[in-house]
């Protein structure tokens, strides 16, 4: 026979339990109602951002704790995880900046999950961390980077001038296998040297030494240009391209040379990508709230499981077109960096066997 | 016979430059950094410079401060020749009587000839 239990006493104790629990997280955390507004706060959360709990209790959310993108523009409560959260059921996970109460910013990864009951959401939780620590690594690891780049160009160059001196003919004359041989080594080394640029870009972005230089352009003319350059890409390749543009300008506020770099990667890959015959179509647009350029090839597609990789530093998507690994693998996670940069994003939907499209949407007027 | 002098502190790229030029029939000058390009340019005058800007002792930017082309030799065309690409660094140099910039590494050595004559040429 079971003891005589208290059902309201176990419920009150209980409550203790689970309020302790929440307490303790090592993390910070929040606890929100079905509005948004705080029911709970840990003592981690109030230590990393500043407030004392009284502050916070009752205070809806995206006012109470301002939230920042890595450029210092205010999040609005739609975009901010908590909205997400709340708008699609989902949990999310994202990094941004929280502004603390004395004004500073702190970065922060945090996971966000409604809480549903009976299939509806009563509430959120959110969990987050401090990661200034791992910013600061990540930093110190690209700065590291862009050095070891910068040493390794100097005797690259050197190679380059010397195979160059032969192949150019500065010295005594060479054989036909003789030139055979050094070619292969001036590519090889051209190469390097395009590896070592492209390393450098990427380290660039990332420690925010890119300003971008922001003008009214014409985005039709980006276009032509971008296509204009890799149309040898096109040609070899025996593939088609297809160009849908409105009629009257198509005007955005942006760095005409990144936006150009940009639209230059999405059409190499479309085109590496790409059996040969087949079209590429390019088109712009404006929507409601934006301006949109889209991208969309006859190609191999893209696999599920690539499609975390796709805009990963270094990861290369398997090219059953090509039996050489080309690329560094930084080239789309570049275009995504630039394009997010200017306050956009890019978009890819991708059916494997059939084709992909590269979407790059950018806000209007930014 | 146009006279080109060369500041560059790698000395297999420094020999290299001199081999091309000198065979291209131009009268060349060697500095290894800032210092010596300084002594260079109080001696004689020269019609173009191919300046590298990482060097010791005297780098090119302070080179360019403490020789100031535009008032002591303004017909000398300067071209920064660097590996480095920082936008500050390079709009310094522009800043202080440089005539153009290019990246090292893009340069074969006929493509240096090219650069070399057409900022002869540039008038």
């Amino acid at each position: 026979m079971g003891a005589k239990v208290n059902p309201q006493k176990t419920k009150l104790g209980q409550n203790a339990e689970a309020e302790a629990l929440f307490m303790s997280i090592g993390e910070g955390a929040f606890v929100t109602d079905s509005n948004a507004r705080i029911s709970r706060v840990n003592q981690t959360a109030l230590r990393i951002l500043g407030f004392s709990e009284k502050e916070l209790l009752g205070k809806w959310f995206p006012e109470a704790i301002l939230a920042e993108d890595e450029q210092g523009n205010p999040l609005n409560s739609i975009d901010r995880p908590m909205g997400q959260a709340f708008l699609t059921g989902n949990t999310v996970s994202a990094r941004t900046y929280y502004r603390r109460k004395d004004g500073t910013r702190v970065p922060v990864f945090l996971t966000v999950s409604p809480v549903m009951l009976d299939s509806k959401p009563i509430g959120a939780i959110e969990v987050f961390r401090d990661i200034s620590t791992e910013l600061a690594l990540e930093r110190a690891k690209d700065e590291f980077v862009a050095i070891a780049s910068h040493q390794l160009r100097t005797p690259a160059t050197a190679v380059k001038q010397y195979v160059g001196l032969l192949l150019e003919g500065y010295s005594d004359p060479i054989t036909a296998n003789q030139r055979l041989f050094l070619e292969r080594a001036y590519e090889s080394n051209e190469r390097q040297l395009q590896i070592v640029q492209e390393i450098l870009k990427v380290t660039k972005l990332d420690l925010e030494k890119v300003v971008l230089n922001l003008e009214t352009y014409d985005i039709r003319h980006i276009v032509s240009q971008a296509i204009a350059t890799v149309k040898s890409s096109f040609d070899t390749n025996q593939q088609k391209i297809v160009i849908k543009e409105p009629d009257e300008p198509l005007m955005a506020k942006v760095d005409s040379d990144q936006l150009r770099a940009a639209i230059e990667n999405l059409l190499e890959n479309a085109s590496n990508y790409t059996w040969p015959g087949k079209t590429i179509a390019v088109s712009s647009r404006r929507l409601k709230d934006r301006v949109r350029i889209a991208i969309k090839d006859e190609g191999v597609g893209i696999e599920a499981q690539d499609f975390p990789k796709l805009f990963q530093k270094f990861s290369r998507i398997p090219n059953p077109l090509s039996v050489e690994v080309s690329g560094t693998g930084l080239g789309l996670y570049w275009a995504a960096r630039i394009i997010h940069l200017h306050g956009g994003y890019i978009h890819v939907a991708s059916t494997a066997g059939r084709g992909s499209t590269f979407t790059i949407n950018l806000p209007d007027p930014l | 016979m146009a006279k080109i002098l060369i500041v560059e502190d790698e000395k297999v790229l420094n020999e290299a430059y001199e081999l091309v030029l000198k065979k291209e029939g131009y009268a060349v000058s060697c500095a290894f950094n800032g210092e010596e390009a300084l002594a260079y340019v109080k001696k004689g005058k020269f019609d173009l410079i191919l300046l590298d800007l990482r060097m010791p002792k005297i780098d090119g930017v302070e080179f360019l401060k403490r020789s100031d082309p535009s008032k002591n030799f303004p017909s000398t065309k300067i071209i920064v020749f660097s590996n480095y690409d920082d936008q500050k660094e390079v709009d310094d140099a522009i800043k202080h009587g440089a005539t153009r910039y290019i990246l090292k590494a893009w340069s074969s050595p006929s493509e240096l000839v090219k650069i070399v004559r057409e900022s002869l040429e540039d008038d």
